[in-house]
């Protein structure tokens, strides 16, 4: 059993397997839920892909051809939200929380709470982003990273997307509906900045907010139990009825 | 005793929910705290967990459905109804899957979901469905939506016949070697030709290749997918670096994919990252065909159904099986006389029987 003082910090930077790293999503969430895992933050990066909501068709959202013509995986989340696109120049976030001291939060508070932890790593490079709600951080009214998040009995997973060099003309193209949203920027058109850097600006800066009140350590793979449900759930995330047949 | 459980407020701003899953059937036990429900709201997933033990004995509303909340969902009940009331019940409420994009649609145009007939998974209801079933109305004619693997397809030969000047050339090969080989070592007739081409497309660059705006991108690797028919649907699987694989490590691994297809577990990495294409329709009865280049690649081979022909070899009269093989080429890429060479190596060593 796991405690809930502890937080963990998860970043395996050469995982790049979109199928693989989302199944872990779920792993860890299902894992917490369970006791089995301590609240963790964790960065990951995915090599070129367009992920879906749970809920929409691919073919709604998500120019396959595209994607098929450009070697672009195309793979499904577990939360709901809009279809995004991913290379290594963008930085997903994810924090894995115990339930039970949020139940009186609303939703906006979740994303507002969590993400704040986002913002304040990166005003120590002198980018101030703004919370938008429902769910996005931007920067001059641009998009610069959107949330989404899942809810079990004892667990609660929020994460986000944060441009930081990413291919935003590949990212127009395969989100088809991007037209909807704000537009998007990447950090690195504000400051010099590559993903590396983001990431340890983060890492350390997350390591300084909550070693106060958890005890903190750093891990760069996943624990026995999530590798146990990781194993299971990999194949389901690669799968053509996951990914298509919805 | 019944209980309801309706759309929860799980956040003070909502006020409607869209039920995403409903975990339990009509009959099905359920104890306290068990999640029971999946509800989405526009801004993030729920578990709803069930408040009390019991049966599912209704489902009010389905799948996909957009609820405010305190709208009932299911009804729980402390003692399991007879199996006749469950049946009265299971077709009274039959459920109705559908995706939200479809419920969307059909709610504004006051279509009845009941009166389509869904292609998703398990009959689920999609969005096409629904703009067929209007597009129907208006017409009378039938209109059928497409799977999404036969909607990937369409969208691979469209392009390939848009975008791709290609020729097709054909040549007769003489079989009875493979066809001997086949019986001694019980190897699939598709394997032989995987194992061929992997061989030959190191000296032929250009058909292991992908043409980008005016440039040709030479794979390092040598992935052959092969077609392969599961009912209606054609999946092509891909054999990975087949040329540094033995005939029977191809053979096998063609039929773990074919394994994997009819009993729909490919994998999406099962199919990608395919270089060379091949796809048989002997089976069929078909002589020769102009298979379509299945993009991004630059070449397919085709292979056709047997044929015996007559040889005269010196005075000696000789009835041979045969078959065609047609390789499409992107005509940008390389000429008619390199894909004779290409195909003529293939004749060789099929001919010859150079399967180790």
């Amino acid at each position: 059993m796991e405690s809930s003082s502890e937080l963990r910090i998860l970043y395996e930077k050469n995982e790049k397997d979109v199928f693989r790293n989302l199944a872990l999503e779920e792993a860890i969430l299902l894992s917490l839920n369970e006791g089995n895992s301590s609240n963790t933050f964790r960065l990951w990066l995915n090599d070129s892909s367009a992920i879906a909501p749970f809920h929409e068709s691919i073919f709604d959202l998500i120019d396959v051809e595209f994607c098929l013509d450009e070697g672009i995986n195309i793979a499904r989340r577990i939360t709901g939200g809009g279809a995004i696109y991913n290379d290594c120049g963008n930085l997903n976030w994810s924090f894995f929380f115990n339930r039970k001291p949020f139940e009186k939060y609303s939703l906006k508070d979740l994303y507002s709470y969590f993400s704040s932890f986002i913002i304040k790593s990166l005003t120590q490079v002198g980018i101030d982003l703004n919370f938008h709600e429902p769910n996005w951080l931007g920067y001059e009214g641009k998009k610069v990273s959107g949330m989404a998040g899942y809810l079990k009995n004892n667990a609660i997973l929020i994460h986000g997307t944060l441009l930081i060099s990413a291919d935003l003309t590949k990212l127009e193209r395969v989100c088809k509906q991007h037209y909807k949203y704000p537009p998007v920027l990447n950090l690195s058109s504000i400051k010099p900045l590559d993903t590396e850097k983001v990431a340890n600006i983060i890492l350390g800066s997350i390591e300084e907010t909550f070693q106060s009140s958890f005890k903190i350590h750093f891990d760069t793979s996943p624990n026995e139990r999530e590798e146990q449900l990781l194993s299971g759930l990999k194949e389901k995330y690669s799968s053509i009825a996951w990914v298509f047949e919805k | 005793m019944a209980n309801i459980i309706a759309m929860p407020r799980v956040d003070p701003a909502m006020e409607k929910g869209t039920v995403l899953k409903i975990l339990k059937k009509i009959g099905e036990k359920v104890s306290k705290n068990e999640p029971i429900l999946k509800v989405m709201t526009e801004k993030a997933t729920f578990e709803v967990n069930s408040p009390y033990e019991g049966y599912v004995v209704k489902i009010f509303h389905n799948e996909g459905e957009e609820l405010n909340v305190g709208e009932p969902i299911l009804e729980i009940s402390e003692s399991p109804v007879a199996s006749q009331e469950i049946g009265v019940v299971k077709e009274e409420e039959k459920e109705i899957l559908a995706t939200p994009a479809a419920r969307r649609l059909a709610r504004e145009h006051g279509i009845d979901l009941s009166k389509i007939k869904g292609t998703g998974p398990q009959g689920r209801i999609t969005q096409e469905d629904v703009l067929q079933y209007i597009s129907q109305s208006k017409s009378d004619t039938t209109e059928l939506a497409l799977s999404p693997i036969r909607k990937i397809i369409a969208q691979r030969v469209e392009k390939s016949h848009r975008e791709i000047p290609q020729l097709t050339v054909n040549v007769n090969v003489v079989v009875d070697k493979l066809l001997r080989h086949r019986s001694e070592h019980g190897i699939s007739f598709d394997s032989y030709f995987i194992y061929c081409v992997s061989r030959v497309l190191k000296d032929f660059p250009a058909f292991n290749s992908e043409y980008k705006d005016g440039v040709l991108i030479k794979k390092k690797d040598i992935n052959v997918a092969f077609a392969f028919a599961v009912g209606e649907e054609l999946y092509m699987p891909v054999i990975r670096n087949a040329d540094m694989k033995s005939l029977e490590e191809i053979d096998r691994e063609h039929h773990d994919l074919m394994e994997k297809a009819k009993n729909s577990k490919l994998e999406l990495k099962d199919l990608q990252d395919y270089t060379f294409s091949i796809t048989n329709l002997g089976p069929y009865n078909v002589i020769h065909f102009n298979p379509l280049i299945y993009p991004p690649n630059t070449a397919i081979l085709g292979i056709g159904s047997i044929e015996y022909k007559f040889f005269n070899e010196g005075n000696t009269f000789s009835i041979k099986p045969t078959i065609v093989l047609s390789l499409s080429f992107d005509h940008r890429v390389a000429d008619g006389m390199q894909a004779a060479l290409f195909l003529n190596k293939i004749k060789d060593m099929i001919e010859n029987g150079k399967f180790e």
